[in-house]
């Protein structure tokens, strides 16, 4: 009965935590890529620059805005990435979660600057920060509106 | 309400005087509620919608605060802003805000 017990506490519950990571994060991971390729569809009318000048043909349209988003790895991924520094090299797993991250978080900022009536945004700037387990990314921007 | 952008100038106007750097902070804790769903994040992966509106509440507190040493100098607005993010210890976090204060005239011409 021990012999249960211990089993159950040392290989049961991590594999099916395991288990239950790679399935769920999967799941998770799919319908994320979903949503921002539905989402980014719906806001591509809304430009994005790197340039730090605003375009001649823009004018000011508020405020700074901000898209932020805070983003956590499924469990058996996270193991697979722990593996993954044994022999060094590119770690898939994080290199997703990322770009999931820093999709989401343009797609926040254009939404905001959409709902201020702009429909460009210049001087976009990134920022990653890892907050605990998970990773926080920000965009920010200075919205603006072409001049008809 | 106080301009910020995060470009040198603020399209249509000049700047016509500069008043200096200002700055707004904070430094925010997770509480244990929201660690516990966290941890349930972290083996199903995803989201941490909980932290993500705790880090957009300080960041706006951040700035505000920014805003207002800017509004005590009499600017019209906060240029050149930057957001900074880093763990202070474990599970707190400084958010930063900050930019230079200007006064601004429109730009003269047609």
């Amino acid at each position: 009965m021990s012999f249960l017990l211990q089993f159950i506490l040392n290989f049961a519950i991590p594999l099916s935590l395991i288990l239950v990571g790679f399935i769920c994060g999967r799941i998770a991971e799919q319908r994320h890529y979903a949503r921002i390729r539905r989402d980014e569809a719906e806001l591509a009318h809304v430009l994005t620059f790197t340039e730090r000048a605003v375009p001649n043909a823009a004018a000011p349209a508020g405020n700074m805005v901000l898209g932020a988003v805070v983003i956590g790895q499924d469990y058996f991924k996270a193991i697979l990435a722990g593996l993954r520094q044994i022999f060094g090299g590119n770690i898939r797993a994080y290199e997703t979660l990322l770009d999931r991250a820093r999709r989401e978080a343009t797609i926040r900022l254009k939404r905001a600057a959409d709902a201020q009536g702009a429909n460009m945004v210049t001087n976009i700037k990134f920022s990653t920060t890892r907050i605990g387990l998970a990773i926080e990314v920000v965009a920010y921007g200075t919205p603006c509106a072409m001049i008809e | 309400m106080l301009t910020i952008t995060n470009t040198e100038q603020v399209p249509g106007f000049e700047v016509a005087e500069h008043l200096g750097m200002v700055q707004g902070s904070t430094v925010r804790a997770k509480h244990v509620g929201r660690d516990i769903m966290a941890g349930l994040k972290n083996i199903v992966g995803g989201e941490l919608r909980g932290y993500t509106e705790l880090m957009e509440d300080a960041r706006g507190e951040a700035i505000r605060r920014m805003q207002s040493q800017a509004a005590a100098l009499g600017a019209d607005a906060v240029v050149n802003v930057r957001l900074a993010t880093s763990t202070i210890t474990q599970g707190a976090a400084e958010l930063l805000a900050y930019g230079t204060a200007v006064k601004l005239k429109p730009l003269a011409g047609d």
